[in-house]
């Protein structure tokens, strides 16, 4: 189903997002990725290495926020998030909320998932999850700057959101 | 303590400001003087000659385009210029063109804004004040078919919705423009057709002491327009509407564009521009000097911080920073404004309020009371490197 600036995705949510961002060809200032678990995603379509390897080919700030592992898989994506310069990254105990953020430079680009879905190989391949992706069109544009102030202010300040990693710049 | 109690907050949560999301900040222009006087001398201007604002302002993205219409309409609403012996009933709108958009998308976007109730209601009132609505009707719009169409506008149900759909411009059929009394569909006679519906709209307005003024953002829209017919139609919309006999709708648009040449095509073509006026294009830029950034960022701060809180708590944990520059220290601040001023494309009030927002946190993170240049270094650079 889809409207005019929201669709309601029910098949591989976390892996459109990431497919769109991956492919997008338009100019994006920052990606935001909320999620309590966090996997390498190697061997899905889109890894989380290759992510973090187009958000510093150019120049994308990138946020991410997520539980502190416990787990190894969770640990290894963590390892990766950490070898690259233009990511910042927070723990959060209590986060539960799922929410990924691209935005644009021209707002029109953005777009955000919002449901269910963790960003790890389970979610897209075995889990049952829906999502709704928004769009910078209409009343979404809206939508998308009440979810990236919540994403990029009122969470990342929160008491018990704890900085990991912040961003490292290279003048190029 | 939260983010907003450490830095003394103004009943916020951050230092982002966005009239979107939150309207009382239309009422901040910060650190523009100059420009922000401009435009409101050149609306004062327009509500006597042609009688409407009608205005393209433009500039990169994070220029404030935004902020500039949302400040308009709250200046309009607050502080009326005395030459508008109207109340301003403005509009705000997204542009939104694709590659075969035409006149009848743009005429549809700006006609759903005003909305079907308030055209009724418009025309209730006059209803309650006229001796012969037909008559009033046929004056106001001077054209008989919009005349019965808007008369059928004060009926419920389908004949009101028709009435409404006629509006809009949508095609109807036979026997539903029968019902309707009229010969024809808005829009059979082309562009023009649509703009005279919508002046006369805008008519009814001024007879109900309201004047009609739209506020469309993201006029750069009008590029994904890919046909030439299409982009004509529109052409001739515009035209039309920037035509000096319509006095009775105003509109502000607002583009993306470094510089004129970059709008979209139809908005500067010279038939255009005259009509419009040559002083009515407004360039919103980046803020030109150092001095202008440093205006920007006090006022922001000004405005944002609980200045009496933010004493107290100067005083009470001895911060050795003023008052003005809080939470920056003085060399903070400094290293900021020519952080910012370094390269004049990118001293945007976007990228200013990200820069204090992100400073503010990087503060937060460490639990520091106030901003020292090392994090300002290490901020800056992210945003105006």
């Amino acid at each position: 189903m889809q409207l005019e600036y929201v669709e309601i995705v029910t098949s591989k949510p976390v892996q459109k997002f990431l497919l769109k961002f991956y492919l997008c060809d338009f100019s994006i200032q920052n990606l935001i990725i909320i999620s309590p678990f966090v996997g390498t995603l190697e061997g899905s379509r889109v890894s989380l290495e290759s992510v973090c390897k187009k958000a510093l080919e150019n120049g994308i700030f990138t946020y991410v926020i997520t539980r502190p592992p416990e787990e190894e898989y969770h640990q290894r994506a963590i390892d990766t998030l950490m070898n690259y310069d233009h990511v910042e990254l927070r723990f959060n105990e209590s986060l539960h909320a799922k929410l990924y953020i691209c935005l644009g430079q021209d707002e029109s680009h953005s777009f955000a998932l919002l449901g269910s879905a963790n960003l790890t190989r389970n979610s897209i391949e075995k889990s049952i999850e829906i999502a709704m992706m928004i769009y910078g069109r209409g009343y979404g544009k809206i939508i998308l700057r009440e979810l990236s102030r919540w994403g990029l202010e009122r969470l990342r300040t929160l008491n018990d959101t704890k900085l990991v990693k912040k961003i490292k710049f290279q003048r190029r | 303590m939260d983010f907003k109690e450490w830095f003394c907050l103004n009943g916020r949560e951050s230092f982002t400001i966005d009239p979107k999301v939150n309207p009382d900040d239309a009422r901040f222009y910060f650190g523009r003087e100059e420009i922000k006087n401009r435009i409101k001398a050149q609306l004062r201007r327009s509500f006597v000659e042609p009688g409407v604002p009608k205005m393209v302002i433009y500039g990169s993205f994070g220029s404030g385009k935004t902020q500039t219409l949302f400040h308009l309409e709250h200046y309009l609403q607050n502080e009326c210029p005395e030459a508008c012996r109207q109340t301003p009933r403005i509009l705000h709108l997204d542009l939104e063109m694709h590659s075969k958009s035409d006149h009848k998308d743009w005429h549809l976007q700006l006609v759903e804004t005003l909305g079907k109730s308030t055209v009724s209601a418009w025309i209730d009132r006059l209803f309650s004040r006229t001796q012969n609505l037909d008559t009033e009707l046929r004056s106001i719009f001077g054209n008989v078919n919009m005349a019965e169409a808007a008369k059928n506008l004060r009926a419920g149900g389908d004949i009101g919705l028709l009435a409404w759909r006629w509006f809009c411009g949508y095609e109807l059929r036979p026997n539903e423009l029968e019902r309707l009394n009229v010969t024809r569909s808005l829009g059979d006679l082309g562009a023009g057709d649509m703009v005279n519906a919508l002046v006369g709209i805008g008519r009814l307005a001024e007879r109900n002491e309201e004047k009609l003024i739209f506020l469309m953002d993201e006029a750069e829209q009008f590029k994904n327009v890919k046909t030439g017919d299409a982009t004509e139609s529109l052409h001739t919309y515009l035209r039309k509407l920037a035509e000096p006999s319509n006095s009775s709708v105003g509109f502000i648009i607002a583009s993306y564009a470094l510089t004129l040449d970059d709008m979209a095509e139809l908005l500067v073509r010279a038939d255009v521009r005259t009509r419009i006026g040559e002083n009515n294009f407004v360039e919103i830029p980046p803020l030109p000097s150092i001095k202008d950034v440093e205006i920007f960022l006090k006022e922001l701060l000004a405005e944002l911080i609980e200045q009496n809180k933010a004493e107290e708590k100067i005083q009470n944990e001895s911060l050795g920073v003023s008052l003005e520059t809080y939470p920056f220290t003085a060399d903070a601040f400094e290293v900021l404004c020519e952080f910012a001023s370094q390269d004049p494309t990118k001293a945007l009030p976007r990228n200013l309020i990200k820069a204090v927002n992100e400073c503010a946190i990087s503060a937060w993170d460490e639990r520091k009371p106030i901003i020292e240049p090392d994090i300002v270094n290490e901020i800056a650079p992210l945003i105006f490197g």
